[in-house]
């Protein structure tokens, strides 16, 4: 069982402990954040925090990554001038998980000196903060902020959340004012449903009349307004639209009670007006609320390409601004960060994680000469590279004017409701039409009231309940589970999908190495060799050297061997001194070097291929460990249960033909095609859907976003690249596969629920039109049948709330 | 009974009260964040106002640290 770092929470590490007051620390980062915490006073924080905590280490602390926020250019997009000399920004935080993470933040900032207001926002973990900029920089701010663990990101709310806040306040308000309306007229028509019954002076019963009017007109106007522009809107684009419906059964009921009321003869029925608008805006705001937190865990940092480059201008070391490199400049790059344009390299050698862009799991290796990609990560090697693609022209940039592109080809789908609706209209306005004309031949004085009663009785309330409060339910269901749905059309289009795509690395598979085989070729056993290899690649920061030293861990063989003089070479492997005798583990030509000779084949399987790494003594070589990506637990099951379920599988993937096939035998899908870029992945999806066919697309990484964006229905697992985030309709927060076939499966049951909705609706309205066209329909009766019909259409959404997902397959409590 | 004439105009305006009330707190973005009061409630931001409590002003700590680094 390993310590855990007081501070972020991360496993220590076997060596570069740090250690301060009796707490232990996995870097220096974390015990200096720590001591930065107790001297403020806020120690506290430790003790509030959620057991289990797992942050990240403080960085980017540096003076340098931060200059870049006090630059004018940059403020000018983010930043609010306020008077009294004074700045305003809204940073999107990351790295909160709980109440304590957000009191530490708010604390630390408001300490420091000039520092005037911060706000965090629990919900959407967004900050506001103001302050005076000759006391304190937004670089301050945001080192603060990163010092302690965190990440700061600036941003313009105006472009996603203001939007979206002032519609949601908007629809508060109108829901307000209905409830106020209804509650107010259901109380005086309790006194006119008695009086009904036993009789009532016609002064007392006149004065109820005109109060219900009063109460009800501004119910109508600003409440009921909402659906009354929803349906000339849709009818301005030619498309009858689920509000007209509802529009015209408000007014004609709100008319004729008004006429009544005017009159002085008959029964209003402001109350069932009231109340059906309440009920429905309830209906929205739920919507627009739950389409609000989805979408608020969809907007995240964007941060691929790195803000600031240190480029070598006239043998000096500047570090600019990102935009301000040109093509021709020559820029150096650390190990450990992030490519900043497309270049090619002049000086150095390394590995690079291009994972983001080729789903390639390994890193890459790459030498003078080579083209190296922005937005990639540096592993080992510093580089100097010169810029050959900047600013709009880089890959990332291409990638992301792809993503929107395909966002606007995506085919449209026209929501059920509507098709519901745009029928219903038409038949009702028909039938009041033939009841008015009956009437009036049979016996005029009822021909008004009868069709009035006709166009009153067919409720819209079920109709236009039907379909949002299954949404709402099945929008909660699915975040119980962990399954982000950013809105009901999602539900639509998911139960409309006829084939699926996975992408590999990430999805199906866990997106780390893992060592599948050590093999011996000398006098060490299978054991001896993990273990050499593990004494060395402790020292390594490579994927590779990382999932080797897990594996040696995980096997519990006790503590990993010293070994001295350790050095690293870059994209070739690790050397070091153990017990006297030099030992190499890395490519094989590294491992044997200087014994020239023929170059070892690795045992390589063809059905099953894997990555070698050979490990040495001496220049003799001592075995082979093969790595690859593994697939998740479950990947077999998910596979299966959705071709149980009548969807073809296919694995779409840029890494090389001989693994994608391997891990699609392995998990059993029914296509496999590798090698694809981003464009390549975008083609294949559209190449899909003009067969005919609905795509569901799961992906995680940069390279899936504009397939992500084109598929009908993009799914995306959590920690995946934000900009494949950015593209999602689904997000699936726990890392369990499995929620693919959940989410669909909730989707087919959600439809099958609105569909009897709309089914009941319609029966109801069977019944209920020919007893208004006969006359039958008495004041009592409508009043009863309308919240009737309303009731059982809600209720038979809550069902979906006992819904059980794990069926086609018994699921595995796998983490995947 | 004349009575009702007064208490109807009387509790419609009792409960115009209570919308007008609604209306200011979501112009004043009371609702936008429904989760957070809960939590703050339980924050102690009071630690200054305890007398020999070890809270100190940021600069000097931030100062601290920053040697620690170099």
């Amino acid at each position: 069982m390993t310590q855990k770092c007081v501070h972020c929470g991360l496993d220590l590490p076997l060596h570069g402990i740090c250690e301060e007051g009796g707490s232990r620390f996995c870097c220096l980062g974390c015990q200096l954040a720590w001591r930065m915490i107790q001297e403020m006073g806020l120690g506290d924080y430790y003790q509030r925090r959620d057991e289990g905590f797992m942050g990240r280490p403080p960085q980017g602390v540096d003076g340098v990554g931060l200059q870049v926020f006090d630059d004018m250019e940059y403020q000018r997009q983010f930043v609010g001038e306020l008077d009294g000399n004074q700045k305003e920004v809204c940073l999107l935080l990351d790295g909160i998980h709980c109440a304590a993470c957000v009191w530490l933040n708010e604390q630390m900032l408001r300490k420091l000196s000039g520092v005037e207001e911060v706000w965090i926002n629990f919900a959407t973990h967004r900050a506001r903060v103001r302050w005076n900029p000759k006391q304190v920089g937004l670089s301050d701010i945001i080192g603060t902020i990163r010092s302690i663990g965190y990440q700061a990101e600036p941003y313009d709310p105006t472009v996603s959340e203001q939007g979206r806040s002032q519609v949601d306040r908007e629809l508060l308000s109108r829901l307000g004012v209905a409830a106020f309306g209804a509650a107010n007229v259901m109380f005086i028509a309790v006194a006119l449903y008695a009086g009904y019954f036993q009789g009532m002076e016609a002064e007392a019963k006149l004065y109820f009349h005109w109060a219900s009017l009063l109460l009800a007109t501004p119910v109508i106007l600003y409440s009921g307004g909402l659906f009354l522009r929803g349906a000339y809107n849709g009818l301005r684009m030619g498309r009858l639209t689920m509000d007209l419906p509802i529009a015209l059964g408000a007014w004609v009921t709100y008319g004729y009670s008004l006429v009544v009321t005017v009159r002085g003869v008959g029964e209003i029925y402001f109350d069932s007006v009231t109340m059906f608008i309440f009920v429905l805006l309830t209906g929205r705001y739920f919507e627009s609320t739950a389409r609000g937190k989805a979408a608020s865990v969809m907007e995240r940092l964007v941060n691929l390409t790195p803000r600031y480059a240190v480029v070598i201008r006239e043998g000096e070391q500047v570090t600019v601004p990102v935009r301000e490199v040109r093509v021709g400049d020559q820029v150096m790059v650390k190990p450990g960060e992030r490519i900043p344009v497309d270049g090619t390299l002049i000086i150095g050698r390394t590995s690079v994680d291009e994972s983001m862009l080729t789903g390639e799991s390994l890193p890459v290796v790459k030498g003078v000469g080579d083209r190296v990609v922005g937005g990639s990560m540096n592993l080992d090697g510093g580089v100097v590279l010169i810029a050959v693609r900047v600013g709009e022209e880089t890959t990332l940039a291409r990638i992301l004017s792809l993503v929107e592109r395909a966002q606007v080809a995506r085919p449209p789908i026209q929501a059920m409701a509507d098709r519901v609706a745009a029928r219903f209209v038409g038949v009702v306005l028909v039938l009041a039409a033939v009841t008015l004309g009956y009437w009036l031949w049979r016996d005029s004085a009822k021909a008004l009231e009868n069709c009035v009663a006709v166009l009153i009785i067919t409720c819209p309330c079920a109709l236009g309940l039907g379909a949002p409060a299954v949404m709402v339910v099945a929008m909660g269901v699915a975040a119980r589970m962990g399954i982000l749905i950013k809105s009901g059309e999602t539900l639509e289009r998911l139960e409309q999908v006829g084939q699926v795509v996975l992408d590999k690395t990430g999805v199906l598979t866990l997106g780390t190495l893992g060592v599948e085989r050590v093999v011996s070729v000398g006098e060490l056993n299978e054991q001896g060799v993990l273990t050499l290899a593990a004494a060395l690649e402790q020292h390594s920061e490579h994927p590779v050297g990382r999932a080797i030293f897990q594996a040696f861990l995980a096997r519990d063989w006790g503590l990993a061997s010293v070994v001295e003089a350790v050095r690293n070479v870059p994209g070739l492997g690790l050397e070091g001194v153990l017990q006297g005798h030099k030992v190499r583990v890395g490519r094989p030509e590294f491992v044997l070097e200087g014994m020239g000779g023929v170059l070892p084949v690795p045992p390589d399987d063809p059905d099953h291929p894997v990555t070698w790494t050979a490990c040495g003594q001496e220049g003799r070589l001592l075995g082979w460990i093969g790595l690859s990506d593994i697939p998740k637990p479950n990947a077999g099951e998910v596979v299966a249960a959705l071709k149980s379920m009548g969807l073809p599988v296919m694995l779409l993937s840029g890494d090389r033909r001989a693994v994608v096939e391997s891990m699609g035998r392995l998990t059993g899908v029914d296509q496999m095609v590798s090698d694809v870029l981003p464009e390549g992945k975008e083609a294949r999806i559209a190449s899909l859907q003009q067969a005919g066919e609905r795509v569901a697309m799961v992906g995680d990484g940069v390279n899936d976003a504009p397939a992500l964006a084109r598929a009908d229905v993009a799914l995306v697992v959590a920690n995946a690249a934000d900009l494949a985030v950015a593209a999602a309709d689904v997000i699936l927060l726990n890392r369990d596969l499995y929620s693919v076939v959940r989410v669909l499966l909730l989707a087919r049951l959600s439809l099958r629920t609105i569909r009897q909705n709309y089914f009941f609706s319609i029966v109801y309205n069977l019944f209920a039109i020919p007893l208004a066209m006969s006359g039958l329909v008495s004041p009592i009766v409508a009043a009863v049948l309308m919240p009737l019909s309303s009731l059982v259409v809600v209720g038979n959404a809550l069902r979906l709330r006992h819904v059980k997902l794990d069926q086609p397959v018994v699921i595995q409590a796998g983490i995947g | 009974m004349d009575m009702i004439y007064i208490l109807v105009p009387l509790a419609v305006l009792l409960s115009l009260i209570a919308l007008g009330l609604l209306i200011w707190s979501i112009r004043h973005a009371q609702f936008d964040d429904l989760v957070g009061p809960a939590h703050r409630i339980l924050f102690e931001d009071d630690q200054e106002m305890i007398p020999g409590s070890k809270s100190k002003p940021m600069d000097e700590s931030i100062n601290k640290a920053q040697e620690g680094r170099e």
